[in-house]
């Protein structure tokens, strides 16, 4: 290599390929996370789809709520019932059929399963390959290993034909005792197998072998009845019906507890679904910043390039290149750079973005979903083409770009350009500064939720803290005094103000009321069998409820010592809403609006000393929307119900966090990298700019120091402007950011470490800059 | 008779207000070999330029191989400077980073040659003596070995006329001589040398002297 080219070392390539480097990873990252963006937006931006029932005509309609709660239905999406399960009491099942939402059959391994009531109707999949939850926080497994026998189909099943054809379907209702089994060893229940519509729960009897005790206890521990609906094509034996439970042999029962309550609770919660999707279109909005800073380099650097190849390309010219020539050879140029594009697109795409996504909770937006891969393709292609039109155009644009500047050297003089470049200085370090700045308050917020919600090692710690009387905090949030005094009342007992919790408690837990209730047990004990309906009884939990009806039935039948346990039992394992107004002896100021009992998991002789009342506004809501409102509530009492299901879901979400803090991070590195490949060239073309008058300096004696200085000092004044204007930036977001994290910000300590950082940066780009003039020819530097 | 290759007449150019040349008036035939000699400032380079299509003029008229040059296309006026026209320049003007063999051969490439590009090259080299030097970067070559570079790619299409703009400027007197001798030789092969100078010295070693000063023609 010869001297000028070791000395000087301001070849296009030398220069320029650290920041191609990052031009590539930025352009990469932005196009892959666009492309997540790009389907996130519209789930976003759309209403949680539901689905209510049109009273008038009896035809369900799905549609959605908009922002004042205004019902718009779908077009074409009234579905037609095509049956209904209405001998059981409190829950009708409907399955039905629109052209709109397929049934999708067990060959594409998933099912269909609807729920209904007066108030609400939900429709969710049931994957094969893992269980899913109903709403009452059941679990349904639907696989191929396990089976479950069924020895006596209970007096509530029953079959409903439909009368516009001859599919059956077979209702089951409550299975006191026995296992339900659809196999494919049957063959009238293989095509039901092809077409099944289960409405779960069941339950697993306690009095089977050891061994699946053993097994399944730990999956269904504590599910109350359960009721299935079969649909078949011919009449179907009950006693040859399986449910196909999942090869748990194989399975880490915690985690797909965890797992499946996640997919169930975080991803139905409208609160954390906007919570993580805040975030994910917060990182969003930082990629479309980097993007943007990348394709703003990309811009600068091409033209640049073409600026400085300007006599290269004159030559050209001169031995006998075509314009098109020129713009042939730099789409040849860029043509490695498409490529490395497009393929670390995919990389990062395929290996972060897309197991991010996995996590991310618009998956579950079917409808809305674009396919992932055809939005990746195109949006690949889009910004491949801006790469394209840029280095197509750029031969011209650079010559014009050139001319532009000469006659705004001319007019303005040199200090216009200079000014230019200075402007688009400040507003890259402004930008990364308030990256930085938001990057730190995120670890800052993610620290925080990390060290509060670690998932326990021994989710059994959370059953027992359950026990805690620590819920009765909780209650006395949700109960105001009169509440409290007319629940005393109705107890016969004495108000005393806030300790009336614990009054409250003993009032259920208490002599009278457990003794009525223990002899209502002691009955059904005879009746059943003690061993089976401690496990029944057991298992009323995490979500029974109980309407204000069946309370108030339940407190008569308690009176008058007529309380047959399975009418308990129905009603615990039906979510009813109930109002008010029907429970008088509670009352509520917000008369109209529903009121929800639930019954949590006590002592094995139904101890009622948890009552949860809660208010919900809406008439209308989804059960589990309401349930996980409960459980999330911040409020003291609740995190005694923080137990594994809260747990995992806060681990799900702490984890969604840290990765997309990590991204973040990733991303302000990537920043700090693009702005420091942007000084490194910003300063070469100081350098090259002010060659002869460097050259000089040095001949005359100037020490290599004095070259840093000058440089420094521009680029200092820089900083000084970016920060003024950052600090702005950032204080007008501030409120917006708070928002997303969900936590007051603070500004003075991120912004200061993010100024730190971003000087730094600068002048160590600066002084490696400078630091090729030490080796400089001044020869040739007097040359120019 | 001789054919005329460059004809220009009553031609003028100006930049802005700034007229530059004014009413000039010359003719090229095929085999001369021609001095442009005048002070710095006096329009030669400009002159040059309009005549290798470098540049556009203002008015007059300038025909080359007997062709209006206003009447050329862009496409055409790059295949003229590709297969007619061979540029010498002062400062050599080679592709810095392209080896000296990529540097010559970059007309042929655009001249879509379908020859053996590796031989041409070669035998270019050759002719100007740094045969060894093909893989070299014009930063390696001293401006004597550059300046004949850049001659070799100005004869590697064989165009039949050469503009040089003062070939020898940048060059020490040996040097300077040595690419005089060559342009000597081209002209005895039958190449019509158009050349800039203002060395008198270098111009007498043309055929004709064109004198210009403050862009008009004093003498010729």
């Amino acid at each position: 290599m010869s001297d000028s080219i070791v000395s000087y070392g301001l070849k296009k390539w030398q220069d320029i390929r650290v920041l191609w480097l990052c031009i590539v990873i930025g352009i990469s990252l932005f196009v892959s996370f666009l492309t997540i963006g790009l389907q996130v937006l519209p789930a976003i931006q759309s209403p949680i789809p539901t689905w209510v029932k049109d009273k008038d005509s009896h035809y369900l309609t799905i549609g959605r709520k908009n922002s004042v709660g205004e019902f718009a239905p779908i077009s074409g999406s009234q579905l037609k019932p095509l049956y209904t399960a209405a001998s059981i009491d409190a829950v009708a099942t409907i399955g039905f059929r629109t052209t709109n939402f397929k049934l999708p059959t067990l060959q594409e391994k998933k099912l269909e399963v609807a729920y209904v009531d007066q108030n609400f109707i939900k429709l969710s999949t049931l994957s094969s390959s893992i269980a899913d939850y109903d709403q009452f926080g059941n679990m349904a497994y639907v696989s191929e290993d396990i089976w479950l026998k069924l020895n006596k189909l209970p007096a509530t099943s029953r079959r409903i034909t439909h009368s516009n054809s001859n599919i059956s379907y077979l209702v089951i209702g409550e299975i006191p005792k026995g296992l339900l089994k659809v196999g494919k060893n049957y063959p009238d229940i293989l095509l039901a197998q092809s077409q099944l519509i289960y409405t779960l729960p069941f339950r697993i009897a306690a009095d089977k072998s050891p061994e699946y005790k053993a097994k399944f206890t730990t999956i269904l521990e504590g599910f109350p009845v359960y009721y299935a609906l079969i649909k078949s094509t011919s009449p179907v034996d009950p006693s040859r019906v399986h449910l196909i439970l999942n090869d748990y042999k194989n399975s880490n029962f915690k985690e797909i507890k965890k797992e499946i309550w996640i997919t169930e609770h975080v991803e139905f919660s409208p609160k954390l679904r906007n919570a993580i999707n805040q975030q994910c279109l917060f990182v969003l909005s930082l990629i479309i910043i980097l993007g943007f800073i990348s394709y703003f380099n990309l811009f600068g650097a091409t033209t640049n390039q073409l600026l400085n190849r300007h006599e290269e390309f004159k030559i050209r010219m001169v031995v006998g290149a075509t314009k098109r020539n020129l713009i042939k050879l730099c789409c040849i140029e860029q043509l490695p750079m498409l490529f490395t594009i497009t393929l670390t697109s995919f990389l990062i795409y395929f290996s972060l973005v897309e197991s991010l996504a996995q996590q991310a909770t618009y998956q579950q937006y079917f409808p809305y979903r674009i396919s992932a891969n055809s939005v990746l393709w195109l949006t690949i292609l889009f910004f491949n083409l801006i790469v394209i039109i840029l280095c197509t155009v750029a031969p011209l644009l650079g010559v014009r770009t050139n001319q532009l500047f000469n006659r705004m050297s001319a007019k303005f003089g040199n200090r216009s350009i200079s000014n230019i470049q200075n402007i688009i200085a400040v507003i890259q370090i402004s930008f990364t500064i308030l990256i930085i700045t938001i990057t730190i308050n995120m670890y800052l917020e993610a620290m925080k939720h990390r060290q509060e919600f670690s998932f326990p090692s021994n989710i059994s710690e959370y059953s027992i803290s359950l026990n805690k009387p620590t819920s009765v905090n909780f209650i006395h949030k949700l109960l105001t005094n009169d509440e409290l005094k007319k629940s005393a009342a109705w107890a016969d007992q004495p108000f005393i103000g806030n300790s009336q919790l614990i009054a409250t408690a003993r009032l259920i837990n208490g002599s009278e009321i457990t003794s009525r209730i223990k002899f209502v047990s002691n009955d059904y004990f005879s009746t059943i069998g003690a061993s089976v309906q401690y496990h029944e009884l057991e298992n009323v939990f995490k979500g029974a409820v109980l309407n204000a009806s069946a309370l108030r039935q339940l407190n008569t039948q308690v009176n008058n010592q007529q309380l047959h346990i399975s009418t308990l039992l129905k009603s615990y394992s039906l979510p009813i809403i109930g109002r008010v107004q029907d429970l008088p002896h509670i009352g509520n100021k917000h008369t109209n609006q529903p009121v929800i009992y639930i019954f949590f998991k006590q002592d094995p002789d139904i101890s009622l000393k948890n009552i949860f009342v809660y208010h919900e506004e809406q008439s209308d809501f989804l059960f589990k929307e309401y349930l996980i409102n409960l459980l999330d509530d911040s409020i003291e009492g609740v995190k005694v119900l923080k137990h594994e299901k809260v747990q995992s879901q806060l681990e799900k979400r702490n984890h969604i966090q840290i990765t997309l803090l990590n991204l973040s991070t990733l991303i302000t590195a990537i920043v700090l990298c693009l702005l420091s490949a942007s000084f490194y060239i910003q300063n070469n073309k100081n350098i090259i700019h002010n060659k002869l008058r460097f050259g000089i300096m040095r001949a005359v004696g100037a020490p290599h120091s004095i070259f840093y200085k000058i440089l420094a000092k521009k680029n200092n004044q820089l900083l000084v402007v970016s920060s003024v204007l950052s600090l702005i930036i950032v204080l007008a977001t501030k409120s917006e950011i708070e928002k997303m994290l969900e936590s007051s910000v603070s500004i003075l300590l991120p912004f200061s470490i993010a100024t730190i950082i971003a000087c730094f940066i600068i002048n160590i780009s600066t002084l490696i800059s400078t630091f090729k003039l030490k080796y400089a020819s001044v020869k040739a530097m007097l040359e120019t | 008779m001789q054919s005329t290759i460059v004809n220009v007449t009553n031609l003028s150019k100006s930049f802005g207000k700034e007229s530059v040349l004014h009413n000039i008036d010359f003719e090229i035939h095929r085999g001369d070999f021609v001095a442009i000699k005048g002070p710095s400032g006096s329009g030669k380079s400009t002159l040059l330029s309009i005549i290798g299509l470098l540049e556009n003029y203002s008015s007059g008229k300038v025909s080359l191989f007997g062709d209006d040059v206003s009447t050329f296309s862009e496409q055409k006026k790059s295949t003229f400077r590709n297969k007619k026209i061979g540029w010498i320049f002062q400062n050599f003007n080679l592709i810095g980073d392209m080896t000296i063999s990529d540097n010559i051969t970059l007309p042929l490439k655009y001249a879509k040659s379908k020859n053996d590009t590796k031989i041409i090259v070669s035998k270019a080299l050759e002719n100007v003596g740094l045969a060894a030097k093909a893989n070299s970067y014009p930063a390696q070559l001293s401006g004597g070995q550059q300046q004949r570079v850049a001659i070799a790619r100005a004869l590697i299409t064989s165009p039949d006329l050469i503009l040089a703009d003062e070939p020898t400027g940048s060059l020490d007197s040996a040097n300077g001589e040595k690419v005089m001798s060559l342009l000597r030789e081209l002209n005895k092969q039958g190449k019509t040398v158009l050349m800039i100078t203002h060395d008198d010295e270098i111009a007498q070693q043309a055929n004709r002297i064109i004198t210009i000063t403050d862009g008009c023609v004093q003498k010729q």
